[in-house]
């Protein structure tokens, strides 16, 4: 079973992302700021991360990006950025970082299945578009 | 309805009401269950909205339908939509939470008051001066003409901010570098210092220090004034000889980005402490235009979640800005509710998805 992990602060988000994943066949961890995601992230190498760019904390999704994409032992999980920022700069932002996938909040239960099942199905280095 | 999809409306903090054909209740989500006392009962039966959910439900309208009733427990106007429910045979009622407005509106409000505050009594006292002039028919006092002069400089410093925030609406979630925040602000300060000569530095930058979050415009200002500040005071400092720098500095502290602006005895000494921060206080000679003062300054940190203080002694003061990293815990809340929303639109779609069983993805 492929393991997924959730880095979001919004309990009600990570809820919402539960329950749309629940009878997808995943592993799910959940964190709820940056530090805490990077830490999980390296300890449980997940084939997904999910990860919101705008968390309270020492860390945002961007720099857990950034440092998990530098990092060759981290560099292959596969990075989907959950946020509300949909300017084309914003996005620009995300893909410097490193992400795999971009999904704009408010994103639809449907949406979220569907990138995941692509990235995961994709071969190591491509992103969903 | 499974486990999941009950758990998934839930979580939602709308209020969700399934209705049958019959018009009877046949599903409430927790945050409408918990809402019952609190005004839905009595929304649930207005005309506009049983008519609606019976239209819905029979299949006579597609929906969404979209209604705004008033509330019956006084609490404005409840904005509503009626949609087909996800078992494709009853009609789904969402009540969309109320008092779900950005935090980021409600700090607005806060300048507004910080204005009103600082200019309702003073305005009031001058007019109670005056209209005893008039009663009197006396020639005005030293005192009325001062405290005319004091009130024009208060309503100067209002159109002064006026000039500074005209027009924007305060947008809380630009993700902002530290450095090229530091760095126009200190640009944007330059002519001041030149004209004092004072020369402005960045010193010991951390390079990886982590984005604040908040906005651009707004946070600029607030530093360029804190700059400002220090050149103005720069030459008529005690016991200055020769150039003046301001010191610019930034560290993180845990989950603060702290930024220490430094300049030995350049900025007002401890004596002058405790009017540097009432708001509105008058600076010597004519205010630059768009000059918004140290308070304002701090105010504009702190509702970013931050604090500005001043520190030192008489010959070594410095005014240190610490700035919560990462975004702010009450940017999102209005978010949720839309995301939260687009979740129940799409939950029928999730559910016939679940029905059929694996399909390909789609494409993008």
């Amino acid at each position: 079973m492929q393991k997924l992990l959730v880095v979001e602060d919004q309990a009600d988000i990570r809820s919402l992302i539960r329950a749309t994943l629940e009878y997808e066949a995943y592993e799910l961890h959940e964190a709820e700021d940056g530090a805490r995601g990077l830490h999980l992230a390296r300890a449980l190498r997940p084939a997904l991360m999910l990860l919101d760019v705008m968390m309270p904390g020492e860390l945002d999704g961007i720099q857990v990006c950034e440092r998990l994409k530098k990092d060759p032992a981290t560099a292959g999980i596969k990075v989907v950025l959950l946020t509300a920022r949909g300017q084309k700069a914003d996005v620009q932002v995300g893909h410097a970082a490193g992400c795999d996938a971009y999904l704009i909040k408010p994103f639809s239960p449907l949406q979220l299945i569907d990138t995941i099942e692509q990235l995961l199905a994709a071969p190591q280095g491509a992103a969903a578009r | 309805m499974g486990s999941g999809g009950s758990r998934m409306l839930d979580a939602i903090r709308d209020r969700i009401i399934i209705v049958n054909k019959a018009g009877k209740i046949v599903y409430t989500n927790a945050a409408a269950r918990g809402d019952f006392d609190g005004g839905l009962s009595g929304l649930l039966v207005h005309k506009d909205l049983r008519h609606a959910a019976e239209r819905v439900a029979h299949g006579r309208d597609p929906g969404p339908v979209q209604l705004k009733l008033a509330s019956p427990d006084g609490g404005g106007e409840r904005d509503i939509t009626v949609v087909p429910a996800p078992n494709g045979v009853d009609a789904a009622v969402i009540v969309h939470a109320a008092g779900e407005a950005s935090g980021l509106h409600a700090e607005g409000r806060t300048v507004a008051e910080l204005m009103r505050q600082h200019l309702h009594e003073p305005l009031a006292a001058f007019t109670d001066e005056l209209n005893a002039l008039c009663q009197s028919r006396g020639a005005p006092t030293e005192a009325n003409v001062e405290h005319a002069r004091s009130l024009l400089d208060r309503l100067e410093k209002v159109m002064d901010m006026i000039a500074v925030f005209g027009g924007d609406a305060l947008s809380g979630d630009e993700r902002l570098l530290p450095r090229p925040l530091i760095e126009q602000a200190m640009r944007d300060g330059l002519s001041e210092a030149l004209r004092n000569r004072v020369s402005i530095a960045l010193v010991g930058f951390d390079t990886s220090l982590p984005p604040v979050y908040g906005s651009e415009r707004w946070l600029q200002r607030a530093l360029r004034e804190i700059i400002e500040n220090a050149a103005r005071h720069g030459l008529s400092a005690p016991g200055s000889h020769g150039p003046v720098t301001v010191e610019v500095r930034a560290h993180q502290a845990g989950e603060f980005l702290t930024l220490n602006f430094r300049n030995r005895g350049a900025f007002r000494g401890a004596g002058a402490d405790a009017g540097q921060f009432i708001p509105f206080s008058a600076a010597a000679g004519k205010p630059a235009a768009t000059r918004i003062g140290l308070p304002l300054a701090q105010r504009i940190v702190e509702l970013h979640g931050g604090s500005l203080k001043l520190r030192g002694d008489d010959d070594n003061t410095e005014v240190v800005v610490q700035l919560p990293t990462g975004a702010p815990r009450f940017a999102t809340r209005q978010l949720d509710a839309q995301q939260a929303q687009r979740y129940a639109e799409d939950l029928a779609k999730l559910m016939a998805r679940r029905r059929a069983g694996p399909a390909a993805p789609a494409p993008h």
